[in-house]
């Protein structure tokens, strides 16, 4: 252990207890080793009995996020052998709080309270899709989708991080630009997007070479779409509502 | 030749010069693009990030109306819409239970959604004619550029099943055919930094900026492209870029439509190229002319 910078262990007090070599952690990243997420919510030494213990923690009793994501998505995350393929080139890991393949060991757990770390982090919400960690994974573990449903998952019980508001906003402002009309109205998307963060200043620079070179209407053109488009929002909105109890 | 054809909301606003020169080019080639009637947004990247329904809905619709208008191909030359359509398709021909869902949201009969159109971006299409824009070059492209794909084209690769995932080459080929020269260079599909263009400004200087910096390194004149994420990253947040070079730079990103417009001597007009944010001005033939004996 010559660098304990980029090498990190799940934890140092107890001889007995099993040693997890986590994979590299980058300096000078804000992203912390896996193993403080352990020594946090299960003290300072994980044994072998704490740590089955946690593993098999009621699973009858709730349901996990783990079996969430085999039945909706599915994605098994008890595939991933925490290689750290998906985590050395994933674009975005280097801003990300948990790596990728931090989620994935976080959600194997089945424990509440990695669950609720996964879903409050940053790291799902600065994933930018790009595909690039499934199609390199030596398991397949299909982490894109697996991140779609964390998202939806941490936006349903209002957890979502703070620090991801912006984020959250854009995508919000891009789906309301279609339901209202049919495709994507650009100028009034923005439009929506500065009112929903406050970032009212934002990008005001560009604006005025944006339409001179025709690159922005400042009409909708939606076309003939509009209408029907709302009504699949609606239907798909009646549809989750009758799906919950 | 008659294809259908899916512009998608980039292509009518950001990226409109991706749009006239898809149709500039394909008029030259004679082939008839017939636009989805009524089409709407495929969702792009918010709808799968917290709407899974509806990210596979929207796109189903667009190809219900391109089947009932009795079009069994097509073409989407946004990159974005492309890896929607396919991946909405893939998930409603392998999962009998999402696609129920989706007949549901979209109102239509059972059976509706059997055997959609096939879905294929520009550089698939081009690539199926290559003898006819052959002859038709007049003025070759003598220029040597950087190919950049990114992400949507080529992966997944079990959905999109299209080139070689790490290491493309179908767009070299096409520029290739042109006459143009293309570079070997390590950053064909890493990521722009995509959708996070007005919420992650920072991301998309951190990434685009090392893909310019290695195009610029092995003297790329040109970037090329053919996905309008990428084009908006590139040429549209230079400045952003740029403040993180070693040396601005100030190399022009055009589409592949672009590059072939060019060779089939179509006009700079025609093309769209005065749409640029970084000016499309390339240097005189800078390939090594043949040696006289």
């Amino acid at each position: 252990m010559g660098q304990p910078d980029t090498v990190t262990q799940m934890h140092d007090t107890a001889p007995d207890a099993p040693r997890v070599r986590c994979f590299a952690v980058k300096k000078g990243t804000n992203r912390r080793p896996i193993g403080a997420y352990f020594s946090q919510s299960e003290g300072r030494t994980l044994t072998p009995e704490k740590y089955m213990s946690c593993h098999h923690e009621s699973p009858s009793a709730r349901h996990s996020l783990a079996a969430r994501l085999k039945e909706v998505g599915e994605v098994d995350v008890a595939d991933c052998y925490q290689c750290g393929k998906c985590t050395a080139g994933c674009p975005a890991a280097e801003e990300m709080d948990v790596a990728p393949s931090q989620i994935l060991r976080l959600l194997q757990t089945e424990s509440p309270k990695h669950e609720k770390r996964a879903l409050e982090s940053m790291s799902i919400w600065l994933c930018i899709g790009c595909e690039t960690c499934v199609t390199r994974c030596p398991q397949e573990v299909d982490l894109p989708r697996a991140m779609d449903i964390l998202r939806q998952e941490s936006l349903a019980r209002n957890v979502a991080n703070r620090a991801a508001d912006d984020i959250v906003a854009f995508h919000k402002a891009f789906l309301h630009s279609i339901e209202r009309s049919g495709r994507v109205f650009e100028f009034g998307m923005i439009g929506d997007y500065k009112l929903r963060t406050g970032h009212l200043f934002q990008d005001l620079g560009a604006a005025p070479s944006m339409f001179l070179k025709g690159k922005m209407s400042l009409l909708p053109h939606g076309g003939g779409s509009k209408r029907e488009v709302g009504r699949m929002f609606a239907r798909a909105r009646a549809a989750k509502k009758e799906s919950q109890p | 030749m008659r294809v259908g054809y899916y512009p998608g909301c980039s292509l009518t606003g950001t990226s409109r010069e991706f749009d006239e020169s898809v149709r500039s080019v394909a008029r030259a080639l004679e082939i008839d693009l017939a636009e989805v009637p009524e089409w709407n947004c495929c969702g792009s990247s918010p709808a799968h990030m917290i709407d899974t329904t509806m990210s596979i809905a929207l796109p189903a619709n667009v190809l219900l109306k391109a089947k009932r208008a009795g079009l069994a191909e097509v073409l989407t030359p946004c990159a974005a819409c492309y890896s929607r359509l396919l991946m909405g398709k893939h998930e409603i021909e392998t999962k009998p239970a999402t696609r129920a869902q989706v007949e549901r949201v979209l109102g239509c009969p059972p059976g509706s959604l059997d055997e959609l159109p096939k879905v294929l971006n520009v550089i698939e299409f081009l690539a199926q004619i290559p003898e006819t824009i052959a002859a038709k070059v007049t003025s070759k492209f003598e220029h040597t550029v950087a190919c950049y794909y990114g992400c949507l084209l080529v992966r997944p690769p079990k959905v999109t099943r299209f080139d070689r995932t790490e290491d493309p080459v179908e767009m070299d080929k096409l520029v290739a055919l042109v006459g143009g020269k293309t570079i070997d260079w390590s950053f064909k599909t890493e990521c722009c930094g995509a959708s996070f263009s007005i919420s992650r400004t920072s991301v998309v200087g951190r990434l685009s900026s090392k893909i310019m910096q290695d195009a610029t390194r092995r003297h790329a004149e040109a970037i090329v492209v053919s996905c309008p994420m990428c084009h908006s990253n590139l040429d549209l947040r230079r400045r952003e870029i740029n403040r993180r070079m070693e040396k601005p730079t100030l190399i022009p990103v055009l589409f592949i439509t672009q590059v072939i417009g060019l060779a089939l001597g179509l006009s700079e007009k025609r093309l769209g190229l005065k749409r640029h944010f970084v000016p499309v001005k390339l240097p005189a033939k800078t390939l090594p002319a043949q040696v006289v004996s």
